[in-house]
């Protein structure tokens, strides 16, 4: 299909394989860059071409790939891997299939023969040839081949002893692709299971461990997890691998027993989401293996292994006599240690005051048993306090290793944050009930005046204590203190802690905004003005949390007035001091979230408004969005175009700035007129269209992109005020802007509208009127003057001549002069709206879609090649040397 | 930098191996994108979240970088599952600063420590140690002092393992003044006829080195032609090479109180409207590769003139404008159809800052590893350099391939507590002579396990702590010798013997003619014409001793059943 599109391309596709026959040739030759990045692409590139089989025959790409791979030892093996690759690919599609299938088995013969002898171990091709094999497996065809020629047996052989991780996996997903096409109990995939056996058989002997999982668990691992069919095949089928499995559990925790922790606890997962798939007797011996060998691991005093083995058991039912081991086995030792609980069921004394002698075991343990979600709230809060302070009736040594411990004070936190989540439980202890807020609030509090803590820690804290903070400020003390520890990080000398406070303080004003309590609070500590302050900080990243803190404080009418009480500012000084950011912060970072701040604010601000939204922007921020527009970071620029876009579009059609759709017929023809000035007051402001006109041509490609799409939406939005004009009963022979531009031919027209008999174009010339009249208003305002009518024309009267006292006569006078003033900036206005309207997006969306021409860029990358392997005799210090 | 979404991939997959193979927690090396560039995508898309650590420097830049390469990557489409400026945030909050040489406990077993790595601003080589096992991973280094930065330095730590980058392998690079000198003519003959010169340069490390060039340059020439950077990125990083000024090189640091190098007064900020001004200029103007932004746009004005030049200094990726020409591109195709003619004198000068074949040599021969690891190179020349350290050094040296698992044996020493009666009594048996370091000495004790603590103990005192009575474990052995004679007169014999064969050893002969040898004892009995029993008992401390016996006397005397 693609094909027949691409046929349409002609010349470009004859030069295509022209160039692609020259790569072939010079592949040929033993050329190959050195940087393998560009052989990639060009092979995704040939993959997006949409080639048709005959047009591979024409480029020689399938002779080349069948001779390099048939006498592959001549070749550099990275020209052989890519060889590969390409027929790959061509085994890839059913089309590309049937022709040359045939061409590639064969070609594949020699290579596979010395692979199964162990002549061929180069890793590179190895690793190509078993993904090759994936693509071709998918083909009943393909797959008998693979088969016949004991490729998968061979794969097997090399997984034993396989040197790279990459071919590992390779051969793992190929054989996967396997079983699953040819099913778990075929006779084909019986050796997979024997050597799977054999291996692990090996693997319960072996006395020493390496630092990876044994490749034969990985594949068996990838072969069940989330496959319950191939798991019930395991249970039933093959005992012994899963005893092996459990075997593996005794030897010292490594990635081995990770792996089978895996494997045993999808089992279990599985089972309990889908329990009719396993036969029930051999689930319950399973469950009493699993049992046995948690018993086995407990008296072995292998706590570790066992706490990783019952966490993945805790999937199965509550009420089970293995899931209460299995919390036993988490619950215990930690009861233990904290001195919660010293009964000891499950484990023996002996072994728990082991464990106390090391660290990292106990810190292990604490960790696993906070990760099993097992623990009541009290002990974590209890742990979590030791993190802090000593705890009473707690061993010293205990007391040295959790003090101050990042990771326990995180599992604490991410436990804590869990169960505030949790409102509904069937698990006793799992969420936070209300005789639990007081503990908690006040180790949060404790925790978070660390300022020497680790950031994610304050945050993690922030996080949670959001969820109390009612309870917080009820409590005077508590309260007191959280104020004092705000103040302080807002002045910490780590911008984290900083900004982590910053980013509090918004979310806590988002969150209650509509809490008189809190609001309450938020105003007596003084936060309102501490972020105030913190617009100006030092680092970036704390600038543009303050910014963002600020615009949740502005939604909170009592806040921001607060706010401007306390500052002596008003709403134009908060502005002016965003504006001023957004003009000069050397920060991008900042800019951008000074320009996400204004569109956010006169967006609440139109929905909220009581006045016609188009009037609450001043034009001040028209300019600063013009500066947005020519700024150095590609994403302010983004943040002003969505800013033009969403004035242009959604206050044309007399919406607010955050609605998303219009009804034009809905709008009243007079809000059109209105609407309409705007849009050209905008664009007459100083050269605000010559910058936006400038983002088409933008370096930044996403900024094009953008522009590209503001425009085609204002195109639209102008074509629908014209349709919506011609569907109202006004009479309008033309467009808006092609009346407009004639204007600008006639420059009595309006003129003659005014006086025609014709009362609609009468209509039509007095709304054109009051557009103008609007538009000067505006920018009248724009001056500093507010817009109100009367004070307007006074103004203009006064500036005329402040002696004439005469009111009738200087109103005359002025309206005379608003015409001639009109006339003028009809022509300028019809100008630009006729520029606009008639700009040629399509060369710009050429452009754009320059970038994905795929046959350009398969043309691009060939020449990249061929450049690179000409350059490659040079004597001279290599280019690719210079990273 | 790094273009292409496939680049970004494979970027990920090989960070996540190197994770996944042997970092427990990261360290950034410096802050090159090839280094940093997938750190957001592992602590925020991957979920890490153990610690990561950064030079100051660095972490201070790095952030820069990253943005950069997530405009570029998203510009470029086709990428969206990328991350987030909000990201790349909470991920520099993650990070830990280090300074050099400072001791980093990560936890129990782990020890890092930072050396300064030259190459760029903040780059450092990190020591990691593992309880006894130690490595080296050097990251870019450059071992020859530049205009702004110094050499590389690290001291004689004798990791297990030396992870070097061999970019250089097999070149000896000339002399760099050589090349500034080329560099600084090629701008002077290019603005003496009126030309421009452009230099498209990534905003951190050699914008800064170049500037430093052209500036003192500028101000020796007395030259007034104008000297442009793009604003932005390099104006901040200016910023940042004066705030580490003690990371720069000793002479930007000793003349740093009269004036700080980088402070440019010949090199003013660009405006976009500046392109089409007459005359002769020169431009830094960003990304170093011309595939975007504002050296692309400068390029496509200044182009078409032979009297402009551009001076690429770095490494472009296929598939960049920069590439192309650097291959000799003399028409390049542009966006709709048009066509560009490239005219203008196309130069390309390496002020790369890596080590040399000789650098990586001399790194070696400083920190003194026991073996050697290649990255980060061609293979054809790693072969050579790995030949050459083997030879050199007599050290295993490895250059694996992607993926490659490597094994490399390493000595494990288990330290232990020695009590102090045992060293005194040890020290009582050796007598006045002072320990000999190249000679092992064999120290008999119970050794004791405390917790996950070892000592050796006196075996008495051990037996005592622990309550248990002590129980002799002694070999005996008879040699039957047919030897005429008094059976002192084989006793004597015995004794000068030993005592000529053993020296290490207090031997004596005792009245009752038995002799001692440490406390192996000989005894010798039997008539004076039959055959002489020899008696050797020695307890199980002493086996090594007492085979030696066995054997000395075996050799020596005409034993005729043992």
């Amino acid at each position: 299909m693609a094909a027949s599109t691409n046929r349409n391309k002609g010349s470009n596709f004859e030069l295509t394989f022209t160039i692609l026959k020259r790569v072939v040739r010079t592949l040929m030759d033993g050329k190959m860059p050195p940087d393998d990045t560009i052989m990639h692409n060009f092979i995704d590139c040939l993959k997006r071409n949409g080639f048709s089989p005959e047009d591979v025959i024409k480029t020689e790409l399938d002779s080349f790939a069948n001779s390099v791979v048939n006498g592959y030892n001549q070749y550099d093996p990275s020209i052989v891997s890519f060889a590969i690759n390409i027929q790959g690919w061509l085994v890839e599609d059913p089309a590309f299939y049937c022709t040359f299938s045939q061409n590639v088995t064969e070609a594949f013969s020699r290579v596979c023969r010395d692979t199964k002898s162990g002549n061929m171990c180069e890793t590179v091709i190895l690793t190509s040839l078993f993904d090759c094999f994936i693509p071709l497996s998918k083909h009943k065809g393909g797959m008998k081949w693979i088969v016949h020629e004991g490729m998968v047996l061979a794969g097997l052989k090399l997984l034993n002893s396989c040197p790279s991780i990459f071919l590992e996996k390779t051969i793992i997903d190929f054989i996967c692709c396997v079983v699953e096409q040819l099913g778990c109990t075929s006779v084909e995939c019986i050796p997979i299971f024997e050597n799977i056996q054999s291996d692990l058989d090996t693997l319960v002997k072996q006395k020493t461990t390496r630092p990876f999982a044994a490749a034969s668990l990985k594949l068996l691992e990838k072969l069940c997890i989330n496959k319950p069919a191939l798991q019930t095949n395991l249970l039933t089928s093959h005992s012994c691998t899963i005893n092996s499995l459990f075997t593996l559990l005794f030897q010292p925790y490594n990635k081995n027993s990770e792996a089978v922790v895996r494997i045993i606890g999808d089992v279990f997962k599985q089972w309990s989401q889908n329990i009719d798939h396993i036969e029930t007797n051999i689930m319950e011996s399973f469950i009493s293996q699993t049992e046995n060998t948690l018993s086995d691991l407990v008296t072995g005093g292998n706590i570790e292994q066992a706490q990783k083995l019952a966490a993945c058991c805790l999937n199965i039912k509550p009420d089970s006599k293995l899931y209460i081991k299995c919390c036993q086995l988490h619950q215990e030792p930690v009861y233990w240690m904290f001195g919660v609980n010293k009964d000891l069921n499950l484990l023996s004394e002996v072994v728990v005051r082991s464990i106390m002698k090391d660290r990292s075991r106990c810190i292990s343990i604490i960790s696993q048993a906070l990760d099993s979600n097992v623990l009541p709230v009290t002990v974590v809060i209890k742990i979590l306090r030791c993190t802090l302070i000593p705890g009473e009736h707690i061993d010293g040594t205990l007391t040295s290793y959790v003090l101050n411990n990042t990771k326990i004070q995180r599992k604490c936190l991410e436990y804590l944050i869990k169960a505030n989540n949790t409102t509904i439980t069937d698990k006793d202890g799992i969420c936070i009930k209300e005789e639990h807020t007081a503990p908690v609030c006040q180790v949060l509090l404790d925790l978070y005046k660390n300022d020497e803590s680790y950031s994610m820690i304050s945050s993690l804290c922030g996080e949670l204590m959001i969820k109390h903070l009612p309870y917080i400020i009820y409590d005077d003390n508590m309260s007191q203190d959280l104020s004092d520890i705000i103040q302080h990080h807002l002045s910490a000398v780590k911008w984290e802690h900083r900004d982590n406070t910053v980013e509090l303080v918004g979310k806590i004003v988002h969150t209650y905004k509509d809490n008189f309590n809190m609001v309450e609070w938020l105003m007596k500590c003084r936060l309102p003005n501490l972020i105030w302050f913190s617009l100006k900080d030092n680092e970036s990243y704390v600038r543009a949390s303050a910014v963002a803190s600020l615009f949740m404080i502005t939604q909170c009418s009592q806040l921001f007035d607060n706010l401007k009480d306390a500052t002596s500012l008003t709403e134009d000084d908060v502005l002016m001091e965003i504006i001023n950011m957004v003009k000069t912060d050397t920060e991008a970072f900042a800019r951008r979230s000074a320009m996400k701040f204004l569109f956010e604010f006169f967006k609440s601000k139109s929905a909220t408004s009581e006045r016609q939204s188009l009037d609450i922007i001043p034009w001040v921020v028209v300019e600063c969005i013009a500066l947005a527009l020519k700024d150095f970071d590609w994403e302010v620029k983004i943040a002003g175009l969505k800013f033009v876009l969403a004035i242009f579009t959604n206050l044309i059609l007399d919406q607010s700035l955050g609605k998303d759709s219009a009804d034009l017929h809905m709008v009243e023809s007079c809000n059109l007129d209105r609407n309409l000035t705007y849009i050209t007051n905008i664009l007459c402001y100083q050269n605000f269209y010559d910058i936006l006109i400038g983002t088409l041509d933008d370096c930044d490609n996403t900024v094009c992109e953008k522009s590209l799409h503001v425009f085609t939406e204002i195109q639209s939005v102008l074509n629908t005020l014209i349709h919506g004009f011609k569907k109202s009963t006004l009479y309008v022979d033309e467009s808006c802007c092609s009346k407009l531009s004639k204007e600008k031919d006639e420059p009595s027209s309006y003129k003659k509208m005014k006086y025609c008999n014709c009362p609609s174009r009468d209509d039509n010339a007095r709304r054109m009127n009051t557009s103008l009249e609007n538009s000067d208003r505006q920018l009248y305002a724009s001056n500093g003057s507010n817009d109100n009518t009367d004070q307007y024309y006074c103004d203009k009267v006064k500036d005329k001549d402040s002696s004439n006292s005469n009111d009738d006569v200087n109103k005359c006078s002025c309206y005379n002069e608003k015409r001639m003033c009109n006339n003028r900036r009809e022509t300028y206005v019809s100008d630009t709206l006729k520029k606009i309207a008639h700009i040629d997006l399509t060369v710009y969306k050429k452009r754009l879609n320059h970038d994905e021409d795929t046959v350009t860029k398969l043309l691009s990358i060939s020449d990249d090649i061929l450049s690179y392997t000409t350059t490659l005799c040079d004597g001279k210090e290599k280019i690719s040397d210079c990273y | 930098m790094l273009v292409e979404a496939v680049y970004w991939q494979r970027l990920v997959e090989r960070t996540l191996c190197w994770i996944a193979v042997c970092i427990w927690d990261l360290m950034m090396i410096h802050f090159h994108l090839d280094h940093c560039g997938a750190l957001p995508y592992m602590s925020e898309m991957v979920g890490y979240d153990g610690p990561i650590y950064m030079t100051h420097p660095t972490k201070a830049i790095c952030p820069i970088l990253l943005e950069d390469f997530r405009k570029i990557t998203v510009d470029k489409k086709g990428e969206t599952n990328f991350f987030t400026s909000e990201m790349i945030k909470t991920c520099m909050k993650k990070v830990k600063a280090v300074n050099l040489h400072e001791v980093i406990q990560v936890d129990d077993e782990l020890e890092i420590k930072a050396y300064y790595a030259g190459h760029v601003l903040g780059a450092a080589m990190f020591h990691v140690k593992v309880g006894q096992q130690s490595l080296v991973y050097t990251g870019d280094y450059n071992m020859t002092p530049d205009r702004h930065l110094g050499a590389a330095w690290i001291d004689k730590c004798r990791p297990d393992l030396l992870i070097t980058e061999s970019t250089y392998a097999t070149t000896i690079r000339e002399s760099k003044r050589c090349r500034e000198r080329d560099f600084l003519k090629k701008v002077h003959d290019c603005v003496e006829k009126g030309g421009k010169v452009l230099i498209p340069v990534f905003a951190l490390g050699r914008a800064q080195e170049l500037c430093i060039l052209l500036e003192s340059y500028w101000e020796r020439m007395n030259l007034n032609i104008p000297i442009y950077f793009s604003l932005g990125l390099t104006e901040k990083a200016n910023h940042y090479y004066k705030l580490f000024i003690s990371w720069t090189s000793q002479k930007i640091k000793n003349t740093f109180v009269q004036r700080n190098m980088f402070e440019f007064t010949h090199i003013k900020p660009f405006d976009r409207s500046y392109i089409e001004n007459p005359g002769p200029m020169v431009v830094f103007a960003t990304p170093g590769m011309l595939h975007a932004g504002l050296s692309l746009q400068v390029f496509k004005k200044w182009a078409p003139f032979e009297q402009n030049m551009v001076i690429m200094p770095g490494y472009c990726v296929a598939g960049t404008v920069g590439h192309k020409i650097l291959n000799g591109a003399k028409r390049l195709e542009l966006e709709n159809k048009q066509t560009l003619d490239v005219r203008l004198s196309v130069q390309y000068m390496s002020f790369s800052a890596h080590a040399d074949a000789k650098g990586i040599m001399q790194l070696i021969s400083w920190c003194e590893p026991k073996n050697v690891m290649l990255v980060h190179g061609e293979a054809a020349k790693m072969d050579f350099l790995k030949n050459k350290i083997q030879q050199e050094f007599g050290i295993d040296c490895y250059k694996p391939a992607n993926g490659e698992t490597v094994t490399i044996q390493t000595l494990h020493n288990i330290p232990i507590d020695i009590s102090l009666n045992l060293l005194k009594r040890a020290a009582s048996f050796a007598g006045l002579k002072s320990p000999d370091p190249l000679k092992m000495r064999v120290l008999q004790g119970a050794l004791v396990m405390r917790g996950n603590k070892l000592q050796l103990m006196d075996a008495d005192q051990a037996l005592k702590d622990v309550g248990l009575k002590e129980h002799n474990l002694r070999f005996t052995s008879t040699l039957y010798v047919e030897e005429d004679g008094a059976s002192e007169k084989l006793a004597e014999k015995i004794y000068t013997l030993v005592k000529d064969k053993i020296k290490d050893h207090p031997t004596q002969y005792s009245t009752d003619g038995s002799i001692s040898v440490s406390d192996v004892m000989i005894t010798v009995s039997g008539d004076d014409e039959e055959t002489k029993s020899v008696l050797v008992t020695w307890s199980h401390q002493d086996e090594e001793l007492g085979s030696e016996l066995m054997e000395i006397l075996k050799n020596e005397l005409p034993v005729t059943m043992e």
